[in-house]
């Protein structure tokens, strides 16, 4: 029912009642996962057919304000949020292309100690060798324009992270980033409004569209078909992704069903279809990546409305389970992150030009679990340990060194028990009498792992070693809900690299 | 959710308390003046059902609370300036983390509305020139409607922006004017 190339929306299938396709490889999420997927795969001669929950989102609708940005492009339109103790928020896409239209171009690879405990300890040996990795990553980095941040694009937020760094003689980097002419609009986190991201929607999806793949978006894949044992198909429907409202059916026949739809989406579809494996391990196991930050105030201007959103970076702590980034935010997101309320909370505002913001993330050994919640929502288990707080202290003692070692004359800690505004690296010393309470830090979580983790044994993972379900042949899961471990990393590159593996595997090539 | 008339009314009242017009120079319009009304709306017809009920709850404790916070036997909306900024003050700062997160959560809904009117971004100084969001001009989301996109030629227009030189101040190459129609390009410093 379409053109090469043409994707497929609920608007263009309202007037039908339901939609049938045939192929020989179904592949459920277009995002780091998924894209790679169908573009190995179309490129190898398969008739590939991708569905997506969410819309494309094409320049011409991008706006510049973040509302519209998480209305058109985040999942839960951004209120997507755990709950352990506290509640954090935890951030993905839901458009063609996934997280990678929303997060901030940062490149990296698996660092070869993580890869290391995957293969020894938990029983990768061979499936995934790291110099298969490394071919295609680099493969990636040209198909994706993979550079650092250039100088006249990388603004003063992210400058005055590098400065920090040198004022502590540490280790520190411009960001790799798979973006092209960047215009420095700083709105990495929305789908970005100049168009310059190279995120998958404008980079593999279309690649594997030339090669002849179909694409249906705005279409919620719901119950796998089955036959002689095997896993033949999927069904869906098409879902109006502003109002809710339900549209047509979507039935896919394919010879195998390959889900790559994140470490949240992809063990909810398998829960709602009865698969919880030997291990019981579905949906269980989900780490992630959680984080805090500083603001700086600075005599000089900052203007972080200028500049890559993400462009410098140290990983001089890695190994103490830290890494920093410069995380720049436009005003009505940053706003809510100044201190106080009223006329207070308004000179701050008006002050924003000078103010600039770094985080650290933490390579945290907390395993929440995602299932499905009251109302049809999803419910996700996930939080800071006590011991991630214990590092996120030392690491926001780090970044207050950074900071006042780049001349930043205050900070904004963000931490309840501690002054609105900091002056002195001695008031940040503080922090060390803050308890141990995830509730007094205001964090966010990205990068989620684990959740149908990846292994030899059908007892103790869900997935075996060439992607495939145990026991449940035809079904294979690609995204990073098959790693024993989060990365420490920002993992975008690496979910693209061994979900291309895989499918290489898949297509015997 | 809908929230009804009065709802509106006080989330856009607490609004303007955490956003008030004429504290500074730069800043004379607040969250109160510059009809955040449709925002609101716009919200609560996309926000899914639990965190609709959770600003709905804020604004509702922070309507109610003033005579357990400061002690005056009014609901917020009839308290004075400073008085409504003692009650924000006191819950954001309270020992019980439930109550730090009321007023929380309206600042964060708030600033996404009020901070990102161009009419405010430019008067601290961000020169972006976009346009006012889709709610401000009682407008659907861009793109709601979309139907068959051809995903190619976006990729290809896409390509076309790749630029001569790294600086994202140099002039956009004559691609981009047909690729990137108005409203985004108009966003560009």
């Amino acid at each position: 029912m379409s053109e090469p190339g043409e994707i497929i929306h609920i608007g263009d299938a309202r007037a039908m009642k339901r939609i049938e396709d045939h192929c020989d490889v179904v592949i459920i999420g277009t995002g780091a996962a998924g894209a790679p997927a169908a573009r190995v795969l179309a490129a190898a001669g398969l008739d590939v057919v991708m569905l997506e929950e969410g819309p494309f989102v094409p320049l011409e609708v991008r706006r510049h304000d973040q509302w519209t940005g998480f209305k058109q492009a985040w999942r839960d339109v951004g209120f997507q949020v755990a709950q352990a103790k506290g509640v954090l928020p935890i951030l993905q896409g839901r458009s063609v292309g996934g997280s990678t239209t929303i997060n901030g171009a940062i490149v990296h690879r698996v660092p070869e100690k993580i890869h290391a405990r995957w293969v020894d300890e938990f029983g990768w040996g061979n499936a995934v060798p790291m110099k298969d990795l490394d071919r295609i990553y680099d493969r990636l980095d040209v198909e994706l324009s993979v550079a650092p941040a250039p100088e006249p694009a990388r603004g003063q937020n992210n400058r005055l992270m590098g400065a920090g760094g040198d004022a502590l003689g540490i280790r520190h980097n411009v960001i790799q980033r798979n973006v092209i002419g960047c215009r420095a609009t700083a709105r990495c986190l929305q789908a970005c409004p100049t168009g310059r991201k190279q995120s998958m929607d404008v980079t593999l999806i279309p690649q594997a569209m030339r090669d002849g793949a179909r694409l249906y978006a705005t279409c919620r894949a719901e119950r796998f078909l089955r036959a002689a044992g095997r896993v033949t198909g999927v069904e869906g429907v098409f879902v109006d992704p502003i109002t809710g409202e339900r549209g047509p059916e979507m039935v896919v026949h394919a010879k195998r069903v390959l889900v790559a739809a994140s470490a949240i989406q992809s063990p909810l579809l398998l829960l709602a279809n009865g698969i919880r494996g030997r291990s019981k391990q579905v949906g269980r196991r989900l780490q992630a990546h959680p984080g805090v930050s500083i603001m700086a105030t600075f005599d000089e201007p900052v203007d972080m409305w200028f500049g890559a959103t993400q462009g410098h970076e140290t990983t001089h702590w890695w190994d103490e389970k830290m890494k920093f980034e410069s995380v720049g935010v436009p005003l009505e997101v940053g706003a809510a992150r100044l201190p106080g309320f009223g006329r207070e909370l308004m000179h701050r505002i008006a002050d924003w030009g000078h103010v600039a913001q770094w985080g650290v993330q933490v390579r945290s050994d907390f395993m929440g679990r995602v299932r499905r919640g009251l109302f049809g929502g999803t419910s996700i288990r996930y939080g800071f340990s006590a011991q991630d707080i214990a590092i996120i202290k030392i690491g926001l003692g780090r970044l207050a060194e950074m900071a006042f070692g780049a001349g930043a004359t205050s900070l904004y800690p963000g931490v309840h028990g501690l002054p609105d505004v900091v002056t002195s690296i001695d008031e940040m010393r503080a922090l060390d009498d803050v308890p141990n309470d995830p509730r007094l830090f205001h964090g966010i979580a990205s990068h989620l792992f684990g959740t149908t983790i990846m292994g030899p044994d059908p007892a103790t993972s869900v997935v075996g070693l060439d992607g495939q379900v145990h026991d449940v042949p035809g079904l294979y899961v690609l995204d990073s809900s098959l790693y024993p471990t989060n990365m420490g990393v920002n993992p975008a590159h690496t979910i693209s690299a061994i979900s291309w593996h895989l499918a290489e595997r898949i297509a015997g090539v | 959710m809908q929230i009804t008339p009065f709802e509106r009314r006080w989330l856009v009242t607490i609004f303007d308390a955490i956003y008030p017009g004429g504290a500074t120079d730069a800043l004379p319009a607040g969250a109160g003046d510059v009809g955040l009304e449709r925002f609101v709306d716009d919200v609560f017809d996309h926000a899914p059902f639990q965190p609709a009920l959770g600003i709905r709850l804020a604004t509702w404790v922070i309507l109610l609370c003033p005579l357990f916070v400061i002690g005056r036997a009014r609901t917020f909306v009839g308290l004075s300036r400073e008085d409504r900024e003692q009650v924000l003050h006191k819950l954001g700062s309270s020992r019980v983390w439930a109550l730090r997160e009321l007023p929380a959560l309206l600042k964060m809904v708030g600033a996404l509305g009020y901070c990102a009117l161009p009419a405010v971004q430019r008067q601290i100084g961000i020169p972006l020139l976009a346009a006012d969001p889709s709610w401000a001009r009682g407008e659907p989301t861009p793109g709601a409607d979309l139907t068959r996109q051809d995903a190619i030629a976006h990729a290809n227009a896409a390509a076309a922006l790749a630029p001569a030189s790294d600086d994202p101040r140099a002039p956009e190459p004559p691609a981009a004017a047909s690729a990137a129609t108005a409203p985004a390009a108009e966003g560009t410093a």
